[in-house]
């Protein structure tokens, strides 16, 4: 079915804007950082959706497995960095009992 | 073996400047006399057993555009006689500063200076090129520029040190241009450059080396520097006078010859300015009343021979007389740094005078009295010889006779104003209270160098056997001993007899009218350059300080470095420190990105 493809891209482009906006609008830091996986999320679709529906036959560039590995590298990733980003958060509310990121702008110019 | 005498002196002046005060005073000085000492002896033992190529390289130091510069030496006659003059005269100097600066609080900075300035004309003496003579003369103009500064607690003393760096850094100029004219023709080695000299830039490089050498040596127009330089303590002043400082201008043109050859017409001017700086220092001698400033313009006068021997060619004559010149005038600046110690820092002549009733200063008196003598040339004293050597070779060449009467009347001149010295340092009946004995050493240092002074010139010099000039293979002056003595009688023993004439009374101060005084001024040349060179200089500084300086080196720094104040400051509002905006910029320039892309894609 030649439309398949476009309606996993379009869920994956929604999937994708809704984190963005709601790293740009939310001023709670694990709401963003869900926005954020959201986001991550959304790339991993488009992947594997180009991994499955080549746009060009034959394949001009990489093998078939070369999506999905992909996908597993983004999820280490963000894995790692959920760690490391809670790490913070959790010590940042330690230390002001407040995790507003309009807040935390100690670093303005 | 000869390398010792340039090492040691070194690593001893870097060591007593750097760890002088850790030393103590026995050990510090000792340092500084061994090493010099030990300089000496190692000369000897060069001049005794030469090394079989005179060529000694140590290694390639440099490579000046397709020159190459040896870190080496040139063991000729003419060095190993300047080596022996100069650490043995030096040794000496060293032994009485032992006893001269005995009181001096800071003397590992005088000692380190007074080694790093032997060792400064060592290398200069030593080496084998241009380049690495350019080194040691430029370290000899910056040890002494530290020495006449001694006292830094004299401003006078400073400006005069100021004075010699930056008359003798013009001199490092004139240098400079011939090595830079010399490396562009491929070689600075001596070897090279002396043995083919080449015709092409001869004169820019004749010229280089010439004012190098007034400079240094203190010959009319850049001498102005030499007389201010009795700001030093005695001893320095007898080093630079002696072995150290102005002999190397003798010795460049001596080393140079065959480049001075190939300008022949160069000789003459040459030797007219050397006339010409004889006859000026010595009527400037008569005039002064400061006794070291009557012997720097000795000094002065007897390098005009040099520099007329050189200019007429007798080179031997010329280094003949830089050597019997070094030992009495060693003598004559030693005696009077006796003299001056004994009288607490006094040096005014008029305020001296029936010194020769004080016994501690006999040595001193017979010291002054003879190396006096050999100054205004009286047989069989060094500088008898030598003085006659150079006049005989300038009446022999035969260019024109004005330069040997000229040359006549300025040693009768150089008679007199010594005479006139000595009468009035030694005679009439002033007494001084408790004078300030000189101690062992200093006054051994004295008998020494009498005995070089009275038999140095004689055994060198003997007008028919001339061992100096068959060593050093320059070709001899036919001297005549007959010829000489009637010369002596007809000018030293004049000026002596008016000497004693006009001042056997004593007179109690100098004497008046304005040509004295000009004199006493060394003819104003010290204004003139002031009016022609000084004064051009600062309105010209003046100039730049006020339209280009402030221009391009306050405004313009200035200006590039508000720019970036604001711009950061401006550019620094963009971080609000929301991480929301951050997040939204980044995604604007994503978006960006991905439109850009895609727009390429389509078109």
């Amino acid at each position: 079915m030649a439309e398949q493809p476009m309606f996993f891209l379009f869920l994956s482009a929604v999937l994708f804007g809704l984190g963005a906006t709601g790293v740009a609008v939310r001023r709670n830091p694990l709401v963003m950082f869900m926005c954020i996986e959201m986001m991550l999320n959304a790339a991993n679709l488009a992947l594997l959706t180009f991994a499955r529906y080549p746009i060009a036959e034959p394949r001009t560039a990489g093998g078939p497995l070369d999506g999905p590995v992909f996908v597993f590298v983004v999820m280490f990733v963000a894995a790692a960095e959920a760690v490391v980003g809670l790490a913070i958060i959790i010590t940042i509310f330690r230390s002001r009992q407040n995790v507003d990121v309009d807040d935390l702008s100690a670093m303005k110019g | 073996m000869f390398w010792a005498a340039l090492f040691l002196p070194l690593m001893v002046g870097l060591t007593l400047l750097f760890y002088g005060p850790k030393l103590g005073r026995k050990l510090a000085m000792s340092l500084a006399c061994g090493s010099v000492g030990a300089g000496f002896v190692s000369s000897l033992l060069t001049f005794l057993h030469p090394p079989q190529s005179p060529d000694q390289v140590l290694f390639v130091w440099l490579h000046l555009g397709d020159a190459v510069v040896d870190f080496g030496a040139l063991i000729d006659p003419l060095s190993i006689t300047m080596l022996l003059t100069v650490t043995g005269v030096g040794f000496l100097i060293h032994l009485y500063s032992t006893g001269y600066m005995a009181d001096e609080p800071e003397y590992p900075r005088f000692f380190g200076y007074l080694n790093l300035f032997v060792a400064a004309m060592v290398m200069l003496i030593l080496a084998n090129n241009f380049a690495l003579l350019l080194l040691g003369w430029a370290g000899v103009g910056f040890a002494s520029c530290m020495l006449i500064g001694f006292y830094q607690d004299r401003p006078s003393a400073l400006m005069a040190a100021r004075k010699a760096f930056v008359i003798n850094t013009f001199g490092d100029l004139g240098l400079m241009a011939a090595v830079f004219v010399l490396a562009n023709q491929g070689s600075v080695a001596f070897r090279d450059t002396l043995a083919t000299p080449s015709d092409e830039g001869a004169i820019i490089v004749v010229l280089g080396l010439l004012v190098a050498a007034y400079a240094k040596s203190a010959q009319f127009p850049l001498h102005t520097w030499l007389p201010d330089a009795m700001e030093g303590p005695t001893p320095v002043s007898a080093l630079i006078h002696a072995a150290t400082m102005v002999t190397a201008g003798v010795y460049l043109l001596v080393r140079c010859q065959p480049i001075l050859g190939s300008v022949p017409e160069m000789g003459a001017l040459i030797a007219a300015m050397g006339l010409v700086s004889a006859a000026l220092a010595a009527t400037c001698a008569l005039a002064q009343t400061d006794l070291k400033r009557i012997l720097a313009y000795s000094t002065m006068s007897q390098l005009g021979y040099m520099f007329m021997a050189c200019g007429v060619g007798a080179y031997g004559a010329a280094i003949f007389h830089l050597v019997t010149h070094a030992f009495f005038k060693a003598l004559l600046f030693l005696s009077a740094g006796t003299i001056i110690h004994a009288l607490h820092g006094e040096q005014n002549i008029f305020k001296m005078g029936g010194l020769a009733r004080v016994k501690e200063l006999s040595t001193a008196r017979w010291s002054f009295l003879i190396g006096g003598a050999a100054l205004a040339g009286i047989f069989p004293l060094a500088g008898y010889f030598s003085k006659e050597e150079i006049l005989t070779a300038v009446h022999h060449d035969g260019v024109t006779q004005a330069l040997f009467y000229g040359g006549l009347l300025t040693s009768a001149i150089t008679a007199f104003y010594f005479g006139r010295a000595y009468i009035l340092v030694f005679w009439g009946d002033r007494e001084h209270e408790h004078p300030h004995a000189a101690t062992a050493l200093m006054n051994g240092a004295c008998w020494v160098l009498l005995l070089l002074t009275v038999g140095a010139g004689a055994a060198l010099g003997w007008p028919t056997n001339p061992t100096l000039e068959h060593y050093l293979h320059a070709v001899p002056v036919a001297g005549n001993l007959g010829e000489g003595l009637l010369l002596m009688c007809a000018t030293a023993l004049p000026g002596l007899g008016l000497a004693y004439a006009m001042f056997k009374t004593r007179p109690d101060g100098p004497a008046k009218g304005a040509i004295f005084r000009w004199a006493e001024q060394g003819w104003a040349l010290d204004d003139v350059q002031r009016m022609l060179v000084i004064r051009p200089l600062q309105v010209l500084g003046r100039m730049f300080g006020r339209n280009i300086e402030d221009a391009v080196s306050h405004s313009m720094p200035d200006r590039v470095g508000s720019t970036a104040v604001q711009a950061g400051s401006e550019l620094g509002l963009m971080q609000n420190g929301l991480l929301r905006t951050y997040a939204l910029v980044l995604l604007t320039g994503l978006m960006g990105a991905i439109v850009y892309l895609l727009w390429q894609v389509q078109g």
